[in-house]
């Protein structure tokens, strides 16, 4: 397309779903907003971003951030690079055993999904170095250059190299990796010292290994990125977003692309954030459901909770601190049955976009969430599109499908069959919900439902009512709230050093030799990275000395190593006390200080989002009849298109909200308020429950 | 009225929720590495007459089977129940499992009358006796391991019992984790009365009631449904303990069952097996039937979770006295490696012989046996007390059509792990030397066993050992011609002048700095003879270092051959190898032999 120098510079965010590709971008200069959602290309993520990019009709781009499921996508479908994997002797299996876990007590037909590395290309050399660091076997260069050679005979593209306790002395992980690069050359390698410095060999190997694996496919889709970006006048830089709901600039996630995966849920999650706190929220549950599954997060007092590993898949952790959130099947194409005994299922099967629910008419015949709203009219068939291609639906096609598989089986009417449809879904995110919150010790009662994605909307007063939620909020745009996540967030970068040390054995030097460290590295990553501003989080990883299992991140104030027990140690009784309920006294149990963690935040410069534009215009309202749950019946229901509700204007339910890419529903007894820059705020009526 | 089936899901789903999260709270706030990283804990609702409703997915199936007799056993011995009343209790005579598997019991309140209970069951790491870490493979008698707990009133309506608490504390070692792992469980068991409670105010108890019901119906009729598939019959299979090493003259320690089909009728009969050995091997009447459940499960996976309507389901008889139905005072400590792992296998190779015809992909012979090994003594490096448990991960048995895992634990473990050796390292005077897959401990066969693992470690200090195993003789058997897999190993100083097999009975055996220690898990016993192996599988287990070109060629008859680390299968000489006939298997019971009841569990 032919450079349009019209004078406009759009910051522009994309984010690259498994269904959608979308977009959002700003002029600051003219407060003008373009929005473009495309279906994703799977096999050529890129292709969804050129076309998404034809929106803005050829004005510059100036910067552009970036989320993309490509990493994880190419974990589910093991295509990223044939990689090596090199470790100490005698500890080949450390990738395979894994943690020896299962998902299920009874299950014998499970097989563990395959690991990244196939076990022919996992090569062991001698070297060994102790718990405290002190090498007891010293790195036998000839070894690592055997394997190395070996690797390269076997054709692999990256190396990963982990080292037992390399997290507490990195000089054989350093040599190995100085060796690798001379005889392999181009092919991308890392060394775990590197990329995570933390306790646990499992966890910082398949870290490394992951970073590995998508290492080579990160660096070229990156590079094609910025070529495509140069097609469109790009000005600016390249920010991606990572897994801790934070940006990074494209140099940084090309090195660790171990963070890239996930991006996109956590920039969702950071959007409902912003959502929050523009309206004031402090607590809030995000859900972000579309057309496979819903993602649950929480934020407490304002941030969003970070847990300090997550899994790609099972067996396969990734330990960068990384936004909480739970994925399950409950999405608009997740599929209804029976079993044998006749009880009702819904899901985890999921009808995905191909062949779809019944009602898409593509080929699917199970009766999907889709075609239960389609049903029960929540979903009306002439206003349902799929961003901007529009899909006819056939309501027919729908009742079809209820009627064979559901209605018929449990001898109920369709309509209650469709009900009984979305309760039972309702029922899985309600499960999720509670384990995202009450296991915290969070009550539900105390948040407000921020709802997003095509069909969290749809679903999200149904849930506030049953768990006694006070307020569901819809932001403006709620298909789009990813992208916009990423307009709204800052730069992240966070590092680890290990401690171990105890209250009652402490080493100052130690904690001064990490500070240090940390520093410089922080120092390293300030220079090249856009922010306007930085900030720094100290947090100490604290448990009982003997405790194995987990710690506490306790925030530190200070940074002084003379004083550091003394500020921890009343901190981490207290904090043990409110996460668990008790807390030992200090003459029975020392504290060890296990990890000193750094997040560097870096400001940019906020971005003003215009407000959704506002036209009442009574020529978008019908009244149709529609079905809800407690009534169990048709009632006559008003069907608004968003962009006719004006400022401030309330909406008793029951009624329907349409907009081009996703459906609120405001059931009987609730109401809806249209509130700051467009937001709808509902309050379900009735008192709570489970 | 009778509830909608949607509403009964729902709740179905709730209990299963409820369970998963009590078990989960329970880990994350305990001490006890055995808890939070072994993950041997479960949670579970029963009714109020003591009948299980639902357990956490990834709880441990040894608790399960014992929590009715354990509820049943409580409501007997309390005189009537008052609201915030909470028990603990461990007798294993009594319905308990083992001595360090505590259980806090609480009645839920609705209306001013229980309606239904909630356990909480962990593991402690200690509850007194004369060994640290309670476990005593020489006891004779259960008095030498540890407290014995019969119902017990911990909480009085919501007030804490101080002389319970304090009983218990005078007898256990590092009583004050204890201490707050009671109270963990105490939450937990709280948390699913909360739950309950607003359930039954949603929903009201009727319906919750109904939901309770109704799903044990449902349970039971696809058990019996399943049942009823398979074809009538006996179907036999024996299996043994290594030895009585309190009477090591004796002969193994033999365990017949016998699963016989009636119609949709099961019954399981232990009649057959051989009476209690002195040392530590048997369990209680409990136990046996969560073996018996629990190989019961694993055919019919598709149940979870287990309830009431299939425990009424399975018939079991058995000889109290016996080894699988031990009595006052036979000690119970060491069952988990002793009996359950023999009867839930047997169990197993007998629900396999009656799927052979119906559903060959029920068919699995046996997986790694647990080998507990604990150290104990003061860190050099630090002055301090150090007491570490470690497990081995190991081979599942193969299955009928596929390849047992490996770097599995053993079949009763859903949620559990293994320990990172550099955790293990920084808390014990010990250095890992190795985690590797053991090429020739997999039962090899058309489909093999999953690899057992080699985690030997050299002490950097002095300390003392127990180990409390078995399965270093009688290893995981294999079906239809598999092999049997390879032995749990526990020896010292391997290699050299002072190597000593250790066995699996060792007890407080003085390790010195420097010593090295070679201790191997079992992997999974075959299925079907090696020789029946498809080519590209032997092939790729030599490529992928499992196993070496000798092995391949000896069992698979496969030639390998290497050139520069690219491996490739030479044709001429497998068709000459293997057109030359399978080498002869020896008949028995140890490793690399068939097994002579499993060579005739044949699919098909």
């Amino acid at each position: 397309m032919a450079p349009n120098n019209d004078g406009r510079q759009f910051t522009v965010a994309v984010d690259i779903g498994g269904t959608f590709t979308d977009m959002v971008a700003v002029d600051q200069s003219s407060d003008e907003l373009v929005l473009s959602k495309r279906p994703s290309v799977p096999g050529d993520f890129l292709r969804g971003v050129d076309a998404v990019l034809e929106s803005l009709e050829g004005s510059a781009v100036g910067q552009f951030r970036h989320g993309t499921t490509v990493g994880t996508n190419a974990i589910i479908q093991r295509n990223g690079a044939r990689t090596g994997l090199i470790t100490t002797a005698g500890f080949r299996d450390v990738l395979l055993a894994a943690r020896a876990s299962r998902p299920d007590l009874y299950d014998s037909d499970w097989d563990p999904p395959p690991a990244l590395v196939p076990r022919s290309q996992i090569l062991t050399v001698e070297e060994r170095v102790d718990y405290r660091g002190e090498i007891v076997t010293p790195l036998s260069e000839d070894s690592v250059r055997e394997a190395a050679r070996a690797l390269g005979r076997l054709g692999v593209e990256a190396v990963a190299i982990c080292f037992i306790n390399s997290f507490v002395n990195p000089s054989h992980e350093q040599r190995a990796l100085e060796i690798v690069r001379e005889e392999l050359g181009d092919v991308y390698s890392c060394a775990s010292s590197a990329i995570v410095p933390e306790i646990r060999e499992f966890e910082r190997t398949s870290t490394t290994v992951v970073n590995a694996y998508l290492g080579p496919l990160l660096a070229s889709y990156l590079h094609r990125l910025e070529e495509i970006l140069a097609g469109h006048s790009l000005k600016g830089g390249v920010l991606v977003t990572h897994s801790g709901g934070g940006l990074m600039s494209s140099r940084s996630a090309s090195e660790a692309p171990a963070r890239v995966c996930q991006s996109g849920p956590a920039a969702g999650v950071m959007g409902g954030l912003a959502v929050a706190r523009r309206l004031g929220i402090e607590n809030a549950i995000t859900l972000d459901m579309g057309g496979t599954s819903a993602d649950i997060s929480v934020v407490v007092d304002g941030a969003p909770l970070l847990r300090s590993a997550w899994n790609a898949e099972f067996n396969i952790p990734i330990t960068f601190p990384a936004v909480d959130v739970v994925t399950i099947g409950a999405g608009g194409g997740t599929i209804a049955w029976i079993d044998s005994t006749g009880t009702p299922h819904s899901g985890p099967q999921s009808a995905g976009a191909s062949p779809g629910p019944a009602c898409y008419m593509l080929g699917g015949e199970e009766p999907t969430n889709t075609d239960a709203n389609v049903v029960l009219n929540r979903l009306r068939a002439e206003a349902f599109m799929g961003g901007d291609r529009e899909i006819p639906l056939s309501a027919d096609a729908a009742r079809t499908a209820i009627d064979k598989h559901i209605a018929t089986p449990l001898e109920l009417s369709v309509p209650a069959a469709a009900s009984a449809v979305l309760r039972l879904s309702n029922a899985s995110m309600i499960n999720a919900i509670r384990l995202m919150t009450v296991q915290r010790g969070l009550d539900p009662r105390d948040f407000s439902l921020v709802a997003f994605g095509g069909a969290g909307p749809l679903h999200a007063a149904d849930l506030a009512l049953e768990m006694g939620i006070p307020e569901v909020v819809v932001p403006t745009y709620p298909g789009l709230v990813s992208a916009m996540g990423a307009l709204q967030i800052d730069l992240r970068h966070d590092f680890v050093r290990p401690l171990f040390q105890t209250a009652g054995r402490y080493e100052e030097g130690a904690v001064t030799r990490a500070i240090d460290e940390l520093e410089q590295e922080m120092a390293a990553v300030r220079e090249r990275e856009p922010a306007t501003e930085w900030t720094v989080e100290w947090h100490a990883d604290c448990r009982y000395y003997g405790q194995v299992s987990g710690y506490l991140p306790i925030p530190l104030g200070s940074l002084d190593p003379a004083t550091l027990p003394d500020e921890l140690v009343p901190r981490f009784h207290a904090g043990h006390e409110r996460e668990f309920g008790y807390g030992l006294s200090g003459d029975v149990a020392d504290v060890e200080f296990v990890n000193l963690r750094a997040a560097l935040l870096g400001q940019m410069a906020p971005i003003a989002l215009p407000a959704r534009p506002e036209s009442a215009d009574a020529a978008h309202r019908a009244a149709e009849p529609a079905y809800f749950f407690g009534l169990e019946e048709f009632v006559e229901t008003d069907f608004v298109a968003r962009e006719s509700l004006a400022r401030d204007e309330t909406l008793d339910g029951p009624a329907v909200i349409e907009e081009w890419d996703s459906t609120t529903v405001v059931p009987p007894g609730a109401r809806a308020r249209v509130v700051g820059e467009g937001e709808i705020v509902i309050q379900p009526s009735g008192s709570g429950g489970p | 009225m009778p509830a909608d089936p949607v509403t009964l899901e729902v709740l179905r789903s709730a209990f299963r929720a409820i369970c998963n999260e009590s078990s989960a709270l329970l880990a994350r706030v305990a001490y006890a590495a055995t808890i939070t990283e072994g993950h041997d804990h479960s949670g579970a609702l029963l009714t109020r007459e003591g009948d299980l409703i639902a357990h956490g997915q990834r709880d441990q199936a040894a608790h399960l089977g014992t929590f009715e007799e354990s509820v049943k056993t409580t409501i007997e011995h309390a005189e009537g129940f008052k609201h915030g009343d909470v028990y603990v209790f461990n007798d294993p005579y009594l319905g308990g499992t083992h001595q360090p598997d505590i259980k806090v019991i609480r009645p839920i309140f609705w209306g001013g009358h229980p309606v239904a209970f909630g356990i909480s069951c962990g593991h402690w790491p200690d509850v007194g006796g004369p060994v640290p870490g309670t476990f005593n493979p020489h006891a004779t008698e259960c008095y030498a391991e540890g407290l014995r707990i019969p119902p017990t009133l911990l909480h009085d309506q919501g007030r804490p019992v101080r002389s319970t608490f304090e009983l218990i504390r005078s007898n256990v070692r590092v009583p004050e984790e204890r201490m707050a792992d009671l109270l963990a469980q105490v939450q937990a068991t709280e948390l699913m009365e909360e739950r309950m409670l607003e359930y039954i105010e949603r929903f009201g108890w009727d319906v919750v009631n109904e939901a309770i019901t109704t799903q044990m119906d449902r349970s039971e009729q696809l058990l019996r449904e399943g049942i009823a598939e398979l074809p009538d019959g006996v179907y036999k299979f024996e299996d043994f303990g290594d030895v009585d090493i309190m009477h090591p003259d004796q002969p193994r320690i033999r365990v017949a069952t016998r699963l016989t089909i009636e119609g949709d009728q099961v019954t399981v009969d232990f009649t057959d097996s051989d009476p209690a050995p002195r040392a530590p091997f048997g369990f209680t009447r409990p136990s046996l039937l969560s073996a018996v459940y629990d190989g019961t499960m694993h055919c019919f996976p598709h149940l979870i979770p287990l309830n009431r309507g299939i425990t009424r389901s399975i018939e079991v008889v058995s000889t109290p006295g016996s080894c699988v139905h031990i009595v006052e005072p036979s000690p119970v400590l060491g069952f988990a490696s002793g009996a359950y792992e023999k009867v839930a296998a047997s169990v197993m190779a007998c629900w396999a012989q009656a799927f052979a015809t119906v559903n060959p992909q029920r068919m699995h012979a046996a997986t790694i046996n647990l080998a507990n090994l604990a150290m104990g003594g003061d860190h050099p490096d630090t002055g301090l007390p150090f007491v570490s448990y470690l497990w081995n991960e190991g081979g599942q048995g193969a299955r009928s059509y596929k390849d047992g895992n490996s770097f599995q634990l053993m079949i009763f473990i859903g949620g559990a792990t293994n320990q990172p050796v550099e955790v293990l390292e920084r808390l014990n005077p010990m250095r890992a030397l190795r985690c590797e897959a053991v090429g020739t401990s997999a039962g090899h066969g058309t489909y093999r066993g999953g690899f057992g693992i080699n985690r030997s470690f050299e002490a950097t200090g002095d300390m003392t050992l127990t180990i409390h195993g078995d399965r270093a003789e009688v290893t995981p058997f294999g079906l239809a011609g598999g092999l049997n897999a390879g032995p749990n190993m526990l020896v010292l100083n391997p290699g050299t002048d002072e190597e000593e097999d250790l066995g699996m009975h060792a007890v407080r055996v003085p390790i010195k700095k420097g010593d090295r220690i070679l201790y191997r898990s079992n992997g999974g016993g075959g299925f079907g003879p090696p020789f029946e192996r498809a080519v590209e599988a032997v092939a790729q287990d030599v490529k992928d270092g499992y196993i070496d070109p000798e092995l391949a060629r000896e069992i698979y008859g496969v030639a390998v051959r290497e050139h520069e680390g690219v491996y490739a299968v030479d044709e001429d000489t497998t068709r000459e190898l293997r057109s030359a006939g399978p080498p002869t298997h020896e008949v028995g019971y140890g490793p690399g032999q068939v097994h002579p009841a499993g060579r005739d569990v044949t699919a098909g």
